[in-house]
């Protein structure tokens, strides 16, 4: 009988597909619902500030006079909370990580709103 | 849900109480602390394998040396050292005494400070 | 009577990932002694609480522990939600179940593979990972994360399923339930498993009584004490009997863990055809009142205990979480003397040690 268990086993790993992908060749697909990192639609975002006084890890900074919002990836911890409380519906969750980083000045990402014209949007990965 | 009141108890009575407890086919499932700026308090919650449950309160401040209950219940120990090192309260006849070194911690009886002690 | 030893076990051993450390006192090859000493990544996530305000603070709670992450959130939002009188739809109270014996399901799983990896059945650890991951495959479509979820919300959860995936799911734990059968002949029957399980660490009734034990540690030695009979959530609309082994030792605790995972899947079918329509969360008005909570929850390790206090603000005065495997260290310390050296991680693993629970 222990036999038995043990041919199926084998009979499966030896002609079954292997239970992983192999990585950099095979993406991995992602779900609709994963919650990878948090994205704002500045061209929404009224600058309230609600979202960073809100999050957890405080990771959200938001200026209204200078019309700027800006998110520290590596703080964040992807609880989605903000997206859920921002009124205006602006901010996201990506499907897709955050990419690794060699260099932590990167960690911080900020978007600025247009200055006269709320209508166009700049993004600026931040140096 | 069972197990929401707070029987009122000082620190002359508990092991006596503990002992009542433990004859009546109760076991020890928790001991915490909580301290807020008005008051401090110890809770020892008291469960019976039909799953009824019973709280005791006792009054302490930080520094007081309060009877241990690990001779009742060896499971205290555990407790009471992390009460100890994170609130400051002594217990006298621990089982296994850790002497402060249960949690490292850089603060010592780090929780002992309250939100109003040091707001941001 | 041979010379004492002492032996420092962990903080870092390659049977756990997380820092337990054990002082063994050794005469030979026995144990005759353990002093534990725990702290070393304690966090004081309990004393947050003052700073956050009590929506925040699900998130918080839920990382106190990456396996049980879920029943944390849920425990910490019945908790409040208990100091604040609110009751949650059915359906949310379905969903919860739903998750949480989910996580139930991989935790053990997870145990599993690592039990097998302590006795050195290497390819059997890895093949009991293999089916976890579609459990972790199933959190990931649902909640949107694999390990922290995130879902759980006071007055309710965040996130529906809707009926159909419901459908899948089941199609996909029937395969789960499949495999572990499989797997679970190796546990039960194998003769080598055998010899390193049965007989040892063994814990009696009343031991496991009077130690506080939880969990499986405790229904091993024949205690039938298992919170999810308190009928939280929708488990008392749920027709399910903790599950009792009688012996006390490690061969028990692991047929308990076992027979949980199945049980667990059928709770599952159970919950997924009684589900009903409806909302999933409720409105929450106001701050928590002054006053005090505490909850009891199953955890795949035992029983967990919150407590929380409220003053009237947006901060709660104080959450504290008794973890089980906090309450499981006075046991292992029972169990540890009178075995040899070669078995302490064994017993060390039967207790399923979460040390980022204990050190919340
Ligand atoms: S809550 Fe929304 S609108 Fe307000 S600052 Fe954040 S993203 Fe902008
Ligand atoms: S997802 Fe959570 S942690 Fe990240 S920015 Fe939003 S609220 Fe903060």
């Amino acid at each position: 009988m222990g036999f038995n268990v043990i041919g199926k086993t084998i009979m499966k790993s030896l002609f079954g597909k292997p239970a992983t992908a192999m990585y950099p060749i095979v993406k991995n697909e992602f779900y609709p619902n994963t919650r990878g990192r948090i994205e704002n639609d500045i061209t929404l975002c009224n600058y309230c500030g609600l979202c960073g006084r809100r999050c957890p890890a405080g990771a959200i900074e938001v200026s209204k006079p200078e019309k700027k919002w800006e998110i520290d990836r590596t703080r964040c911890i992807v609880c989605n909370f903000c997206v859920q409380v921002c009124a205006r519906n602006a901010l996201s969750t990506e499907r897709h990580y955050t990419t690794p980083m060699t260099d932590k000045s990167k960690r911080i990402t900020t978007l600025y709103g247009e200055k006269e014209e709320p209508v166009k949007e700049k993004v600026q990965e931040n140096a | 849900m069972t197990g929401q009141t707070f029987k009122p108890v000082t620190a002359a009575e508990i092991v006596e109480k503990t002992k009542q407890y433990a004859k009546d086919g109760y076991r020890l499932i928790q001991i915490h602390c909580t301290k807020t700026p008005q008051e401090m308090f110890i809770i020892y919650t008291f469960e019976k394998i039909d799953l009824s449950c019973e709280n005791l309160k006792m009054d302490v401040q930080v520094g007081d040396t309060v009877p241990s209950i690990s001779g009742v219940f060896f499971g205290a120990v555990l407790y009471e050292n992390e009460i100890h090192d994170l609130y400051g309260v002594n217990f006298s006849d621990l089982a296994v005494d850790f002497k402060g070194t249960f949690y490292e911690t850089s603060v010592k009886q780090a929780f002992a400070q309250t939100g109003a002690d040091n707001k941001e | 009577m041979g010379e004492r030893t002492i032996i420092p076990f962990g903080p870092q051993h390659p049977v756990l990932p997380e820092p337990l450390h054990l002082d063994l006192i050794l005469e030979d090859e026995k144990v005759v002694g353990a002093v534990p000493s725990i702290g070393f990544v304690h966090r004081g996530l309990e004393k947050l609480v003052e700073k956050r305000d009590f929506h925040e603070m699900v998130y918080v709670i839920e990382r106190v522990c990456g396996i049980c992450s879920f029943i944390h959130g849920q425990g910490y939002c019945q908790t409040v939600e208990g100091l604040m009188g609110i009751e949650i739809p059915e359906r949310a109270k379905y969903l919860r179940t739903i998750w949480a014996e989910l996580s139930r399901v991989h935790s053990h799983i997870l145990w599993l593979g690592l039990m097998a990896d302590a006795y050195g059945f290497e390819s059997l650890f890895m093949h009991c990972w293999r089916v976890r991951e579609k459990v972790l495959d199933i959190f990931e479509e649902t909640t949107g994360g694999r390990v922290i979820f995130s879902v759980c919300r006071v007055g309710g959860v965040w996130k529906d399923i809707d009926n159909d995936t419901l459908k899948r799911i089941v199609t996909v734990l029937k395969d789960v339930e499949k495999e572990i059968k499989e797997l679970s002949d190796v546990f039960i029957k194998d003769y080598t498993v055998q010899k390193r399980t049965r007989g040892v660490g063994v814990l009696t009734y009343q031991e496991a009584i009077d130690l506080g034990a939880v969990g499986p540690t405790l229904r091993g030695s024949g205690v039938p004490m298992d919170m999810r009979k308190l009928g939280y959530a929708a488990y008392g609309e749920l027709d399910f009997e903790p599950i009792v082994e009688k012996d006390g030792d490690c061969y028990a605790r692991t047929l308990v863990r076992v027979r949980e995972v199945f049980q667990s899947l059928d709770l599952i079918y159970q919950a997924v055809n009684k589900i009903p329509d409806g909302e999933i969360a409720t409105k929450v008005r106001g701050n928590p009142p002054a006053g005090e909570f505490i909850s009891r929850l199953e955890q795949p390790r035992g029983q967990v205990i919150y407590y929380a206090k409220g003053n009237g603000t947006k901060y709660l005065d104080r959450f504290r979480v008794r973890t089980p495997t906090f309450a499981n260290i006075a046991p292992l310390l029972k169990m540890l003397p009178g075995s040899d050296l070669a078995d302490v991680p064994i017993l060390a693993l039967t207790i399923d040690p979460c040390i980022s629970c204990t050190e919340r």
